[in-house]
């Protein structure tokens, strides 16, 4: 039993595909766009444990639990805690912002061979302007 | 506002939660072994040189690389039974969605494995008359994979997080059992934060370990 293909329902609510295409979109431009993953990354190579800590806890947090998890966390229990009720765009964007990419910028500084960070410091004052 | 935290929904109910952490982890592991055998073959067929066997690899790997997973789910559990007449069970709908989809990752690793190994070690087999096959089997295979469990290892993870999605197919899991908690004890600050501890503790203690695995395979080769 085989039922035809009928492709007529996606045509006719084409608007509102492209609606969610667009807050895909938005959503993406948003988890990349903060730069929190940078200022992670350089956090977490500090020598500073006050500064590294954090950062890696943060960074373990994010990356060993499911992202749905953490959607539905800071859309159904973030605002029991705080009592600040929140859209679910905004939900959404706290949580794919936090995932996973705190770990790109460290992986990238730790493989630039350490000649480079090194190379920097005659010329720079500090390895915060020499690439963290 | 302060919160007077409650767990006592969530001890209330532990059998429930050990039931869907038993049923996160039987999806996770049907996945992994699916995934690992349909990534391999997957890889076998692009680096065949055959067009006729690669080109449809290829295709099928880029598709699901590049298509969410939770669509994979609606599409095998909503729209295959109306396409083919077979119906499937959340989990039977859960673990071919996640094998398919992290298959398609896994043949990615595994062909970067494969490449990586010398030509030296084809030339090697080749000139003592090994076959294709077995050259692959016995040498190069059992090279690249040593080479590939760091990324091997990260993707698994990447398909027991996944796993959470099986929720949205009403799949007695982990994140399932804490929403049908929540919707009883209208707690959802604790429920939803002890499944968040306990896949973190899953994660972690696995993560710890495959960094000592890596650790002992590392000096293996050397």
């Amino acid at each position: 039993m085989s039922e035809s293909f009928d492709f007529r329902e996606v045509f006719l609510n084409l608007d509102l595909l492209a609606r969610g295409a667009k807050l895909t979109v938005l959503l993406w431009s948003f988890a990349f766009g903060l730069g929190v993953g940078l200022l992670l990354g350089c956090a977490r190579m500090s020598r500073a444990r006050w500064l590294s800590w954090p950062a890696m806890a943060y960074v373990e947090i994010f990356r060993n639990t499911p992202v749905l998890v953490q959607l539905v966390w800071f859309y159904y229990a973030f605002p029991v805690l705080t009592g600040l009720q929140m859209a679910a765009f905004t939900a959404a964007a706290l949580a794919s912002r936090s995932t996973r990419r705190p770990i790109a910028p460290r992986s990238g500084a730790a493989a630039s061979p350490a000649s480079r960070a090194a190379s920097g410091k005659p010329v720079a004052p500090s390895a915060w302007a020499g690439g963290c | 506002m302060r919160y007077e935290w409650d767990f006592s929904p969530v001890f209330r109910d532990v059998p429930r939660l050990l039931e869907g952490l038993i049923n996160t982890l039987k999806l996770s592991g049907a996945s992994l072994v699916g995934g690992l055998i349909i990534g391999l073959v997957l890889a076998l067929l692009r680096l065949s040189g055959r067009r006729l066997l690669a080109w449809p690899a290829v295709a099928f790997i880029e598709f699901f690389r590049n298509t969410p997973p939770l669509v994979h789910f609606f599409w095998i559990f909503y729209a295959l039974p109306i396409v083919s007449g077979l119906t499937l069970q959340p989990l039977a709908a859960a673990a071919i969605a996640l094998s398919v989809q992290s298959g398609a990752f896994f043949a990615e690793i595994y062909r970067a494995g494969i490449v990586s190994v010398e030509r030296g070690q084809w030339e090697a087999g080749k000139a003592i008359g090994m076959s294709a096959p077995t050259l692959m089997r016995r040498i190069i295979l059992p090279i690249a994979l040593r080479r590939t469990i760091t990324p091997l290892t990260k993707r698994s993870f990447e398909l027991v997080k996944t796993t959470a999605l099986a929720a949205t197919l009403a799949y007695g899991e982990l994140l399932y059992q804490a929403m049908v908690i929540t919707s009883k004890s209208f707690r959802p600050l604790e429920l939803y934060t002890t499944i968040a501890v306990i896949f973190f503790a899953l994660l972690f203690t696995a993560s710890q370990v495959m960094r000592r695995v890596e650790a002992v395979a590392a000096r293996a080769t050397r």
